[in-house]
């Protein structure tokens, strides 16, 4: 998925380990609301810490606070690089 | 609010803040702790000794990140929270805050400051802002956000004075609210609680209103952030922090090729210690055992009470006792999983795995506390918010071997499996053991499977599971779970065993008097003749003894449907007294092979078992084929009472309950049958 407001995003499930980049727009009201109660919104910087091969979840860290979410729902954030 | 010393305080705070630690070191409990989401999946109640003062209620509530549920867990909180009615309501809350992770912690903070509760905020761990680069103002924050903040350290055990004074003295109604209420709404308070409380119904919603209610809940959930932020900005302080990625141990550990091999290695460590390492301990025990058999023959007169309590009561009991070290290292190696950190990995590494079945990362959690004991683990599945996947993983728990099976595998193992070490020091007993567990970790794969297509789909959710912090496990807390759930063990399958052993003495003891006088007078006749050996005599007596027993009546009377398996009446008498607990069966065969006479040490039952052979046949009873579809039967069979009443109370009704029992019963036997034909 790409975000219809910035030509760079690319879906975070895209993203190589290891790089930082910056959530552009979440494609979902409901994963909007779920990942928010978490104080992931657009404009949080993301650095992809694992993947899992076949569609798996994908290992996230922003600031002190590491986790994982699914492939799916990777698949709705828009993120832009941080150059 | 109610009188000053009896004001009673909720424990708040996200998973994983250390809230139960918090609760354990304020109370002097031992709530049980972990280094992953989900612990706490039920309200826990202690109280606070505060000297001089009196007794404070204290209430630890599930973890959550926001009063907004996403999971049964989540909700006892928002419930209890929003509902002054509510048996748990308090009279105030404190919130526990990670200290670096506080940007996470205060929205939960700033909800309950907003639903009017005298609220304070403990801040945890402050003993790793140091290793994090971070500094906080601690009176600033408080000044900022109108509340008192404690920072406190669980594992320097700092901090904790002030915070019980705090707690005395009762805390002020936050200076600062964060909710803005629409212009007719009444009061912010009242406002707030409604809004909150409305969450409840969500599912309930029509479509628009739904929508209407999400957005609300987004914009109140940024707006929070942003408050948050601008109080962080304030207060905190973080030294320039490398940017560049950190290779750590979770490169290794979530690899996907290194970290399943990490993890079955983890695996084949546990069933190693829990077979071969564990075996000192449990000689030494079964030497124990003996002793005080023989002690008790040597001080008490010969007679009725001495052969119940030698034959019923010690056989029984010293049957299980013996366990301890095996149950002692499977405890101990889940725990280090959990305190580690690890255990959230295990999530991330299974969740595309498990999807497959019809469950989810998290069901991990549950499928491997249910190697230690199905009863926690079904009610750690609360976690999961889907209601088709908790559903399933509830459904197949039951068949993780569970520490309640060890018993039986071990004595069943020890009788049919040759002792034999592959490269010197793989006993092949211990990988029989794991083969035990990996056929019953991929029977509840197959199950979950066939589940998956039957059982209602749920309403759809998100997934984000919380990695924390890799930790060194607390040796203090490594020992006391160790030492709380063998003390459990102990004592719920004492009570059971107690009473069984008694009884079961009673029916392999006593039996219609017709029967046993007609077997008296022939012995008696046998023994007046001279041309026969004493001991051999009374072996034989006894035999028949217990055939013509009420209890060897029982076991005549099922062992036609068991036969087919390999069973004979005696193992059919095991079958019906272990069906309330499956560790019984070892007290059982105790008690039955112990009524032989002579030293009771679980050697000697094991080796009369060996030496039983069929009445009419001749053939031996504890052959390969036998002792294998015994080790099935008992891998499959659903023989726990409280495992289906924990299973009534988390799905709601009988209907699931009965489901489970009537699957896993079918599954045993048909799987026991096919091991037998095709062994035998």
């Amino acid at each position: 998925m790409t975000s219809f407001f910035n030509p760079e995003a690319t879906a975070l499930h895209n993203q190589v380990i290891g790089t930082f980049c910056r959530i552009a727009s979440i494609r979902s009201a409901r994963l909007t609301l779920f990942l928010s109660e978490f104080g992931i919104m657009p404009g949080t910087t993301l650095r992809v810490v694992a993947k899992m091969p076949g569609k798996g979840p994908v290992a996230l860290e922003t600031g002190d606070f590491k986790f994982c979410i699914r492939y799916e729902d990777a698949d709705c954030i828009a993120v832009e690089p941080i150059v | 609010m109610s009188a000053h010393s009896f004001r009673h305080t909720a424990l708040a705070g996200k998973p994983n803040s250390g809230k139960s630690s918090i609760f354990n070191a304020l109370t002097g409990l031992h709530q049980k702790v972990g280094n992953f989401t989900g612990v706490t999946v039920d309200k826990a109640v202690g109280k606070i000794q505060i000297p001089g003062v009196g007794l404070f209620p204290i209430t630890d509530l599930p973890g959550t990140y926001s009063l907004f549920p996403k999971s049964e867990d989540e909700r006892v909180t928002t419930h209890i929270l929003t509902h002054p009615e509510a048996e748990d309501f308090p009279d105030q809350v404190l919130v526990v805050a990670e200290a670096s992770n506080l940007r996470n912690s205060l929205l939960l903070c700033t909800q309950i400051m907003d639903l009017g509760f005298p609220t304070a905020l403990v801040v945890n761990m402050i003993d790793l802002l140091p290793e994090k680069g971070l500094t906080i103002d601690f009176q600033k924050l408080e000044t900022v956000l109108g509340i008192p903040v404690w920072p406190v350290s669980v594992r320097k055990k700092t901090g904790f004075d002030a915070l019980r004074k705090g707690i005395a003295n009762g805390f002020p109604i936050p200076l600062r609210t964060f909710y803005t209420p629409n212009s007719e709404e009444v009061s912010q308070q009242e406002a707030y609680i409604a809004f909150l409380a409305a969450s409840e119904q969500m599912a309930q919603l029509p479509a628009p209103e739904l929508d209407r209610y999400e957005a609300r809940m987004i914009q109140d959930t940024l707006n929070r952030y942003h408050a948050i932020d601008a109080i962080l900005e304030d207060c905190t302080q973080s030294k320039a922090q490398n940017n560049s990625p950190r290779p750590g141990a979770d490169a290794w550990l979530m690899h996907p090729v290194m970290g399943y091999l990490f993890f079955f290695l983890m695996l084949a460590l546990m069933f190693q210690a829990v077979f071969a390492w564990a075996e000192w301990p449990m000689g030494q025990i079964e030497d124990g055992i003996a002793m005080a058999g023989s002690l008790i023959e040597s001080i008490l007169p010969a007679g009725m009470l001495t052969d119940m309590l030698v034959n019923g009561l010690i056989a029984g009991i010293g049957g299980v006792l013996v366990f301890i070290p095996q149950i002692a290292f499977l405890f101990l190696f889940i725990a280090v999983l959990e305190e580690s950190g690890y255990m959230a990995r295990v999530v991330y590494l299974m969740d595309r795995i498990m999807r497959n079945f019809g469950m989810n990362g998290r069901s991990i959690i549950p499928l491997i506390g249910g190697m230690a004991c199905a009863i926690p683990s079904i009610m750690s599945a609360r976690g999961i918010p889907d209601r088709r996947e908790r559903l399933i993983t509830i459904m197949v728990t039951p068949l993780m071997s569970c520490s309640a099976r060890i018993p039986v595998y071990t004595l069943i193992i020890g009788l049919v499996i040759p002792e034999y070490y592959i490269a010197g020091w793989i006993d092949i007993r211990g990988l029989v053991m794991l083969g035990l567990y990996l056929a019953g970790f991929f029977m509840a794969l197959l199950a979950a499977y066939l589940l998956k297509g039957r059982v209602a789909q749920g309403e759809g959710y998100h997934f984000l599971v919380e990695l924390p912090l890799y930790r060194m496990p607390s040796f203090r807390n490594l020992s006391l779970t160790v030492w709380h759930k063998c003390k459990a063990f102990v004592w719920e399958a004492g009570r059971i065993i107690l009473m069984i052993s008694i009884v079961l003495w009673f029916l392999v003891s006593y039996g219609p008097s017709t029967d046993r006088e007609e077997i008296d007078n022939r012995y008696a006749r046998y023994t007046e003749s001279g041309h026969f050996n004493s001991d051999t005599l009374a072996v034989q007596k006894q035999a028949e003894l217990l055939e013509v027993s009420y209890a060897g009546i029982m076991g005549k009377w099922i062992e036609p449907v068991i036969r087919p398996l390999g069973f004979d009446w005696k193992i059919g008498i095991g079958l019906i007294a272990s069906f309330a607990a499956r560790e019984v069966f070892v007290g059982t065969m105790a008690t039955i092979y112990a009524s032989g006479g002579g030293e009771e040490d679980e050697s000697s039952i094991r080796e009369r078992m060996r030496f039983e052979v069929f009445q009419d046949t001749g053939q031996p009873v504890y052959t390969l084929a036998t002792g294998v579809a015994l080790l099935v039967f008992y891998a499959f069979a659903m023989q726990c009472m409280s495992t289906l009443a924990i299973t009534k109370r988390e799905t709601g009704n009988w209907k699931w309950p009965a489901i489970m029992l009537g699957y896993l019963t079918l599954l045993a036997y048909v799987a026991a049958w096919l091991v037998q034909q095709v062994l035998s």
